[in-house]
Formats: C-alpha cells, structure tokens, sequence
C-alpha cells in the first residue's frame, strides 16, 4: 500500500467510485484499475495493511490473558452484538464494529444480529471461505415455484465469470460432475479424514440422492503464477485465518484484490470514509458523486466520480440507497419501484446434529483443515420437494478427535487423570443445516423515521423472520442428519433444530433485487440501476432468492461481470 | 531443602504474610501446603480478583491434586488457579463466580466437619478423598455441588492446557502444519494436538 495513493480532501473527478472494500469491493477496483479507469476504493473504516495490520496472527493462548476469550464486561458493553458471530473471540475482536457506534432498531417481536467488519477489507477477512456455486435450478427456483421474481440472469450467464473470479482467488475443490452443484476452476481439494470416507460410502449406499463430497474454500492448495506474484503461497492449516494470514493462503481484500489492483497505478484509496449518500443530479438523471462523513472528526466531504460501485455489503449498500433522497427519488435512490428494502433474505442455520464415531482409534490427521464435508441441496427443483415446505438445504460438517477440552469435565485426579487428558479422544462428528430463506416482502429493512447514528445516518430499522416453511425444513433437517448418523452406527446422536433469529449466517442477500421488471427490482440483469444507469449494486443485496449455497463466491461473480460491462459502456461512451 | 530454596521459602513467607497476614502464610506452610504456597511465591504481587485468599488457598490445593508435577510441570506450576480467578472475573457472568466461590466455601466447610481439620491442612490422601467424595456427590455433597465443582476444575483444566507449558509440553504443539493430512497413524503423533486455539 503507498502512501500517495490514500486520498483524504480530493477535487478530481475520478471515472469510478467503489463504496465499500471487502469482497466484492476489491473486485470492482481491481477490474476498474486493470481496465485502466481512475478508480477510488471508499471505505469506512481504518487502514488494514497486509501483514503488518495482523497483530494477533502466531500467537498462542498464553500470551492473552484470558486466553483468547473475550472479556465479558468490555465485550457485553462495547460488542454485545458481535460477539454472537462464531468467529469472535480476543484474537479477532478488532475486526468487529462496536456496536455502540452502530446502532439499528427491530420491530417488536422480531430480531436481528448484524455483523459489522468495518475496516479496509471487510468482511472478507473474516468470512468463513466456503465457496460453491449456485445452479441453474438455483436461478429458476422463483420462476418455478412462485416464490419471489424470475432471477435476470441464468447459469451460463454467470459460468464465465465463475471460472474468472476462481482461478483469481483460487479454490480448493473436487470435481464432483453433480448437476444441483456446479463444478469450480479449482486447485486440489483437502482430504477427507477415514471417518468422513467411511461415512461418505455409508450416506452413497443409503441415501442415494444425497450425495456428500468435500467442501469447497477459497484456499490455495496448489497455488500459480496468479498467487505466487501477489505473495500468495499454499495453505498451512493453521486456522488462524479470521486473524488475517500472511500468508496470503486464503482469498480477502488485502491478500488478492486489492495488491493487484494497486499495481496498476489506477487505485486510490479514501479510508475513514463514511458514505452518508449519493449526490444526484436532477437534469443529468445521474449520480456525480457520494457525500461522506469523516469516520473519526464526523467533518463532511465529497468525492466525485462518473461511475458509482456500491459495494459496501447488502445492507450498508441499501441504507445508502435509502438515504440518497431527492426530487425524482423521494424514497430512496433508484426506489422508483418501491422494492428497495424489501425481500432480505439470510440463510437458516437451525438445525444441527453430533455424535460419537465408534473406533478408528488408530487414525488421526495433521493440521486444522479449513472445510470439512458437504452434502448440497438434494431439494434442488421443485419434483424433489419435501411435501412439507419448498426449497431445501444443505448439510455441512465435520469429523475430528477430542482433546481435553472434551474431557476436562470426566471424574478423576492426578496423574492419571493428567495423562488422559493429553491424548487424543473418541472421534467426533457434527454436521448442521444450511436452509434456504423464501424472499417475502414483508422482511424490511428501512430507514428508522426519527434515530440516527453519530455519523448523522438514519439508522436502519429491521423488520425481519423466518417464515413456517423455514422453521419446518429445519425440524426436517434435523432429523435427517440423525438418520444419517444412525444408519451409519454413530452413538450419542445429538440432534436439534432451533430457533435463532436471522442475520448470525452472515449471508444477508437481498433488499436491492435484480430483475427484468424496472416495477418489481432496483437492478438490471447487469447489477445496474434501473433507474440511475451509472450506479450499480453488486454485492448481496442483489439476490432475488437465497439459494442455498454461501454466496460471496457469486458476490465475485456478479461484480466482475458488472463491472466488465460498465467498462464495456464507460470506453464505448454510454456511461 | 537447599539454600536457595530456604531463600525462596524465607522470602515466600515474607510475601504471603503481606498478602494473606502472618497467620495466614504459616498455616500456608501445613499439610500439603508448600508446594501450593510456592505457586503463590512467583506472583505475590498479583491482585485477588474473585477468590478469597483461603478459597484460593483451596482452589491452588484442587489444581495440586487434579494436575500434578510430574514429568512435566502440573497447574501450579503454571498459576492455573491464578488464571481461574482472572477468568471468573473477566469470562463469567456474577453467578458463575458465586457458585465457585460457594463450592470452595462448602469444601473448606465438609473438610472441617468431617476431619476436623482446615482443608489446607489435611494430608494429600485426605484432601484426595475428599474431592473424590465430591465428584461422586457423596459425604455431604449433592448433585449440585459435583456440577459446580466440575465446571471449577474445568477452568483449571482450560488454564493449564492453555498455558504455554500446556500446549507446547504436554500436547503436539504444531502451529504451522503445513497444510491438511487426512490420515496420519495415530502411534506416529502419539499425544493429542494442542491445535490453533480457538478453532
């Protein structure tokens, strides 16, 4: 990162403005960069430079206090929030918003956990990797069943640019050849430990529509001269990788996009930049730029740019929507359907089970793999529908030993009980679901009437719950996953389904849809606004169905594809 | 006892007195008691946060008596009772931190009804049976208390393995694997990983 390309006061007009800096962020200014366009990555929140910023990275419990666990008093104060999200503890807690400075409100009776990784990077520092890509019977499920609109796009639309964005960012896949989970550009998968092969033969033999494969991640296993240049090497398994990796083994911001789109020379970068809206211009029916709120002294400034990427996660991208009000747009930019805010969408992760694999007392593995094993929708199109509910589910999970952690409360003292305590345990296994949320209109994010935050921002209001047909498939899944641990002779078979409330997948998808009708969507099949053809939206808030799979791999898609084509329509003059 | 040893031990006195007051430290040196009080030499300067300094006493006895000295360092050696109180203080909500400051207490209680004796002075074989007794909600305790009691010795348990010795002695320190081995014999690791904690 150079110094002289970070931009505090700046009067250029730059050809484009990327608002946000996570995943897809980096990928919109890396192809603008690369296609030669004056490019500005805003971001909200501070620098975080590659390596140097990863001050937790290497160091063993021993060296926090509290052992990696986050303190009660400051987190429940400052983090209450946050600290829901699995991958919070004291070595990545400063990857996390404080949620004091981020407030937002929920209807009476409903509830929602809204992760915030506000900094250069974003989220993509702390996702979990797992990249799949959606289907054709993905892209059709509304078309077919009713649910939501027809998807603009289909599968061989977005084909091409899965193969772009994957040999970039590298995945770690087999090929599997199954229809409802397309294969990726991949480098070798991880292995499977005996346990899970076993299992995987099991579930072929008895369930026969379910196929398990090895999951799929944005891990380097075999990395190529694309990697290696950016500093990029192989995975080491260490699971540190929500501290930030130096390695630059998987996907983010800092160790793929953003190096490569700062070598062009094309890349300036605003941090502390707090998009409060876009600028319209009435008579040119265009946005000319964004109004920005200084993250830290709240002063105010203004960038200017002839193309807009709004890119800062599904609701930060449709907060700003809702808040750029003007003459033509009333309720929001681009709004002139009424739709912005409406359809969000995350996926329901209620529903899990675990149990103890009988021997295999011989076997073990080395390192801490980033995937596990993974059993795609098999409720992929609406003839294989349960009877109960429409769309489906995947399964995702895991088998490894026990440790101590595991036995620390088993009777016994001594050395005995210390010698016991240092092997390793009976095998374990836990897999969980992976539903799918139905569009509904009445799941709302808007902007509350009358509390802002301290950046002066309307805050969001959400309005958000699962409906029947989830809370359904999730005793379903429940029960499956059980049935597949007892036909393959697992003991203590813990299963359940539960009842947390949306957000905590961290898939929130939807709010801004895509569609062919400029009455019933926000965006065109290209990302781009209906309304305001030089602003457009690529990350999830574009979805108009969840589809099962983790989406941020699509969120790469989309926004290489949106942005080739505004660059396509920027050179030929139509931007 | 060595000199330097007797240096410690004089020392160790001196401090505890400032810590505990005089009686306090020379009951310490009772019973079982010195190798606890040793513990408590290397961090004399450290603050009580939730303990008692006499639950402490007891708690640093527990840790003694559930991970000793061996081969390797045990939890005192490590200050495992030290990190259980910075951990109830810092980790827990309010009623976790009563619940192992009351089973201490009923401890310090049973131990003198049933031997006569402060916990901290009966002999290891006693104090042994004792919590023995407790895991198996027998002698007085009910289920209740064994389930307080091992969330306590759980903490114990969570301070020492995290504890460099822990990790890096005790268990198959591998921080930087180098990627993903699904099969590995197990005679071949021969311990359990001390993983990339947290997973």
């Amino acid at each position: 990162m150079q110094d002289n390309n970070i931009v505090q006061q700046s009067d250029q007009e730059f050809d484009v403005l990327v608002v946000g800096s996570g995943i897809t962020g980096g990928w919109a200014a890396k192809e603008c960069c690369e296609a030669g366009l004056k490019t500005l990555l805003i971001e909200r929140g501070r620098l975080v430079e590659h390596r140097k910023d990863y001050p937790t990275e290497g160091k063993g419990p021993w060296q926090y206090p509290t052992r990696t666990v986050a303190d009660n008093l400051l987190t429940m104060q400052h983090q209450a929030i946050q600290q829901q999200c699995y991958a919070f503890n004291d070595t990545t807690k400063h990857f996390f918003g404080n949620d004091r400075d981020l407030p937002y409100s929920t209807e009476d009776g409903t509830e929602f956990s809204w992760i915030r990784a506000n900094q250069l990077g974003g989220k993509s520092l702390l996702w979990a990797r797992q990249t799949f890509r959606l289907s054709d019977y993905d892209l059709t499920a509304n078309a077919k069943d009713g649910h939501g609109i027809d998807w603009p796009i289909r599968y061989k639309d977005l084909a091409p640019w899965y193969d772009y964005v994957e040999t970039f960012a590298g995945i770690a896949a087999a090929r599997d050849n199954l229809p409802q989970l397309p294969d990726s550009i991949s480098q070798p998968a991880f292995e499977l430990t005996k346990p899970e092969l076993d299992f995987q033969a099991t579930v072929a033999e008895h369930f026969p529509d379910k196929p398990m494969v090895v999951g799929r991640c944005a891990h380097l296993t075999q990395p190529s001269q694309i990697h290696l240049e950016l500093g990029r090497v192989t995975c080491q398994a260490r699971s540190e990788c929500y501290r930030g990796c130096s390695f630059g083994a998987y996907f983010s911001t800092q160790s793929a996009t953003l190096p490569a789109a700062a070598r062009t020379g094309n890349l300036h970068i605003a941090p502390n930049s707090v998009v409060h809206s876009l600028i319209f211009d009435e008579s040119k029916q265009r946005v000319t730029g964004v109004r920005v709120v200084d993250n830290d002294n709240l002063s105010q400034r203004e960038y200017r740019g002839k193309i807009v990427f709004l890119c800062a996660s599904t609701l930060g991208s449709t907060q700003i929507l809702l808040n750029s009000t003007s003459k033509s747009f009333p309720n929001g930019l681009a709004n002139s359907s009424g739709v912005l805010g409406r359809y969000l969408m995350d996926h329901n992760y209620n529903a899990w089970a675990s149990a103890r694999i009988p021997g295999y007392e011989q076997e073990y593995y080395r390192g801490r793999r980033p995937t596990g094993i993974y059993i795609p929708n098999f409720h992929f199109e609406p003839s294989r529908y349960h009877k109960d509910f429409v769309r489906g589910y995947a399964l995702a999970g895991g088998a490894t030993r026990g440790s101590w952690q595991g036995m620390s409360q088993q009777d016994g003292f001594g050395e005995a009980f210390k010698q016991s305590l240092t092997q390793a345990g009976p095998w374990q296994i836990w897999m969980g679901a992976q539903g799918e949320m139905l569009p509904r209109a009445d799941n709302q994010v808007s902007l509350h009437p009358s509390k802002k935050d301290k950046w002066g921002i309307p805050q969001l209001h959400f309005n958000c719950r699962w409906s029947d047909n989830e809370l359904t498939m999730m005793q379903h899944a429940a029960e499956t996953i059980k049935r597949m641990m007892q036909v393959a002779g697992f003991e203590d078979i813990q299963a359940q389904a539960t009842q947390a409330p949306p957000g905590l997948a961290i898939h929130e998808v939807g709010s801004a849809r895509m569609g062919q009708d400029p009455k019933q969507s926000v965006l065109n099949k290209f990302n781009q606004c209906h309304d305001v053809p030089n602003v457009f939206v690529t990350d999830g808030a574009s979805f108009c169905s969840s589809g099962v799979v983790n989406p941020s791999l699509t969120f790469m898609a989309l926004t290489a594809r949106a942005a080739h084509y505004a660059i396509d329509q920027f050179k030929a003059g139509r931007l | 006892m060595t000199s330097s040893l007797a240096i410690q031990r004089r020392s160790l006195l001196k401090g505890l007195g400032v810590l505990f007051g005089v009686q306090a430290a020379q009951s310490l040196l009772g019973g079982n008691a010195l190798s606890v009080a040793m513990a408590f030499a290397q961090s004399v300067p450290r603050q009580l946060q939730i303990f008692s300094a006499e639950q402490m006493r007891v708690l640093a006895i527990i840790g003694d008596l559930t991970i000793p000295q061996t081969d390797t360092p045990g939890a005192l050696a490590t200050n495992s009772h030290w990190f259980v109180d910075n951990q109830l203080k810092h980790c827990f909500a309010t009623e976790t931190q009563t619940s192992a400051k009351q089973i201490l207490d009923k401890i310090i209680t049973r131990a003198q009804a049933l031997l006569s004796l402060p916990f901290t002075d009966a002999t290891k074989q006693q104090q042994l049976t004792l919590l023995q007794a407790l895991e198996s909600s027998q002698s007085g305790f009910d289920g209740a208390d064994t389930k307080a009691f091992k969330q306590l010795k759980a903490l114990l348990v969570f301070g020492f393995f995290t504890s460099k010795v822990g990790m890096t002695q005790l268990l198959q320190y591998d921080p930087v694997p180098g990627g993903f081995k699904g099969s590995v014999a197990y005679a071949s690791v021969g311990k359990a990983y001390s993983g990339g904690f947290p997973f």
